[in-house]
């Protein structure tokens, strides 16, 4: 049944996986912070609207702040205590956004509230309405709200559900220690998802490293559901929806489209598990899978995390070197640094990599590019970083928008890791995108 | 604990480590069977001819780095290269006085005024 599966996409990256540290090590319960830091906007869309007051008590799963709009999901207590301070609290990138301080209590039990469950025979639209209540969003680190990706447009419709257990971040190993040890959870948010995109078939998508889990997963699969289990060949960024479909079906998502025009529809794995977890109790997202890795961290693992946990708690819990020089929130490649350690677990954090000073060995010259073509033959997308990078540098963003198909770049980092010349490309990328952008919506409000 | 302040960069952070430096060693180390084969072929004349280029170049974008106050730039081997080339593609018998105004002029001309490497 299980068979490697030649398929891939075409470029890509074999980044060192650093994968053995933490992939054996099952998941553990990480400790109750004393304080939870909980930022409103922690996935794509707009914040979550606080419905507590201070000073107000909360038992944990609790709703603490209802969706705003479609576009947003709603966010729970991860802990049973007082809401302390309804203020503005650190996030990643240095500034500071609306959210809730709550202090745990020191001797609760921490038994979960239940909310109205959702069954399996409801309607598709209460099974989306339910997954919005869960709040829950992709796991994988891009935290997009996962009730808006699953509604099928008017018109289209959905053939293969893709359950995507690739993972290609080095360092991580959340996703495969989620398959390894939730399979049943994986299988029934399966059958949510199978109600709601009324798709024909399920394949799950795990790259070559990951064959326990692969093997486990295939020996599992309830009868009735026309799952599949699919190996593929290891290599960056398979974990991209859009290179997995290619990979798994062998079709191209068109430029500036989205999975369903193949009509496919891609969802993490551990995003299943968590769907099927907390649907048919009603309970919404209140901790999630952590991998803590990196050579600067002492009792590397796989924890069960707090949502809201203040990073500098969970450094300080798992024995970080004093010395630590750099944070990655997410896996080395499209993960983001803290600027600062009061910062908090997001429902999007796959993964916190602490690299001592010893292990950054960056060399921070930028050489001119040398024409190697090596960022070319990276790019998943066959884009062409080099040029890309030199209209960058003389800012002629419209042309690399135009001409250059800018937008379609998801910043996996490929071109940056081979550069010979350590030329930033993603970053001149990233900021070509937030101007071109702005200068779009600017000739909307015109 | 951890009172020293965060690095951040930008994504991703880590690099294949195969920089600009190791290509052009690479490429140096291609050459010489080359370079070897032609001081066999055409004799002591081809030797002095290449290290008159290999000099010229080196030296100049030596100089040319302290008198515009930057830092050394001879370690990234791509002024061997020049140099190496340089002297491949001339005459065994080409004056030296002329290869040497070459090797300058190669640096001086093609890399330091309109850059690249």
């Amino acid at each position: 049944m299980l068979k490697f599966s030649s398929n891939t996409f075409k470029h890509g990256v074999h980044p060192p996986e650093h994968k053995e540290d933490t992939n054996k090590l099952p998941v553990r319960q990480f400790p109750f912070p004393p304080l939870i830091v909980l930022p409103m906007l922690q996935h794509i869309g707009k914040p979550a609207q606080v419905i507590v007051r201070e000073g107000q008590e909360v038992a944990r799963g609790q709703l603490l702040a209802k969706a705003d709009g479609n576009l947003s999901v709603p966010m729970h207590a991860p802990v049973s205590g007082i809401v302390r301070k309804i203020a503005n609290v650190p996030v990643i990138g240095g500034q500071k956004a609306s959210g809730i301080y709550l202090e745990t209590f020191p001797f609760s039990g921490q038994e979960v509230v239940e909310g109205a469950p959702v069954p399996l025979s409801a309607s598709p639209e209460a099974i989306l309405q339910g997954i919005q209540d869960a709040g829950i969003v992709g796991l994988g680190g891009a935290a997009f709200p996962t009730h808006v990706k699953l509604k099928i447009p008017e018109g289209k419709f959905c053939e293969h559900l893709i359950i995507n257990g690739i993972e290609c971040e080095p360092y991580l190993t959340t996703d495969h220690r989620v398959m390894l040890e939730q399979a049943d959870d994986i299988f029934t948010g399966i059958r949510y998802l199978l109600r709601v995109t009324d798709a024909k078939q399920v394949i799950i998508g795990i790259e070559a490293n990951k064959k326990d889990a692969a093997d486990h997963l295939a020996d599992r699969i309830p009868d009735d559901l026309p799952v599949k289990v699919k190996v593929v060949p290891v290599k960056y960024p398979q974990g991209a929806e859009k290179m997995l479909i290619t990979a798994l079906l062998g079709k191209e998502v068109p430029s500036g489209g989205f999975p369903i025009d193949v009509h496919a529809v891609a969802v993490n794995v551990a995003t299943t598990a968590e769907i099927g977890r907390l649907l048919p109790h009603g309970r919404g997202i209140q901790e999630r899978v952590v991998t803590i890795t990196g050579p600067g961290i002492k009792k590397k693992g796989n924890y069960l995390i707090p949502i809201g946990t203040p990073l500098r708690f969970v450094l300080e819990q798992v024995g970080a070197a004093e010395n630590l020089s750099e944070v990655y929130m997410g896996g080395p490649m499209m993960g983001v640094s803290a600027s600062d350690l009061d910062i908090s677990i997001v429902k999007g954090t796959s993964g916190i990599v602490v690299f001592g000073d010893e292990n950054v060995k960056r060399n921070d010259k930028i050489y001119p590019c040398i024409k190697c073509g090596a960022c070319v033959d990276a790019c998943p997308i066959s884009l062409n970083p080099s040029r890309l990078g030199i209209l960058a540098k003389s800012e002629a963003y419209d042309t690399m928008a135009d001409e250059y198909h800018l937008m379609d770049c998801f910043e996996c980092g490929s071109c940056s890791y081979v550069c010979p010349s350590n030329i930033p490309l993603v970053q001149y990328f990233r900021v070509a995108k937030g101007i071109v952008r702005k200068r779009k919506s600017a000739v909307a409000h015109v | 604990m951890f009172s020293k302040t965060l690095r951040i960069s930008s994504s991703p952070h880590i690099n294949k480590g195969v920089s600009v430096d190791v290509i052009m060693r690479n490429v140096v180390y291609a050459l010489l069977p080359v370079t070897a084969f032609a001081v066999y072929a055409f004799g002591i004349n081809a030797l002095l001819v290449i290290l008159t280029a290999l000099i010229a170049c080196v030296m100049t974008e030596h100089l040319l780095n302290k008198f515009s106050n930057r830092s050394s730039t001879i370690s990234d081997w791509s002024a061997v290269i020049t140099g190496l080339l340089l002297g491949l593609t001339l005459p065994p018998i080409f004056p030296l006085w002329m290869t040497f105004i070459g090797g300058v002029l190669a640096i001086a001309l093609g890399k330091f005024v309109f850059g690249g490497l």
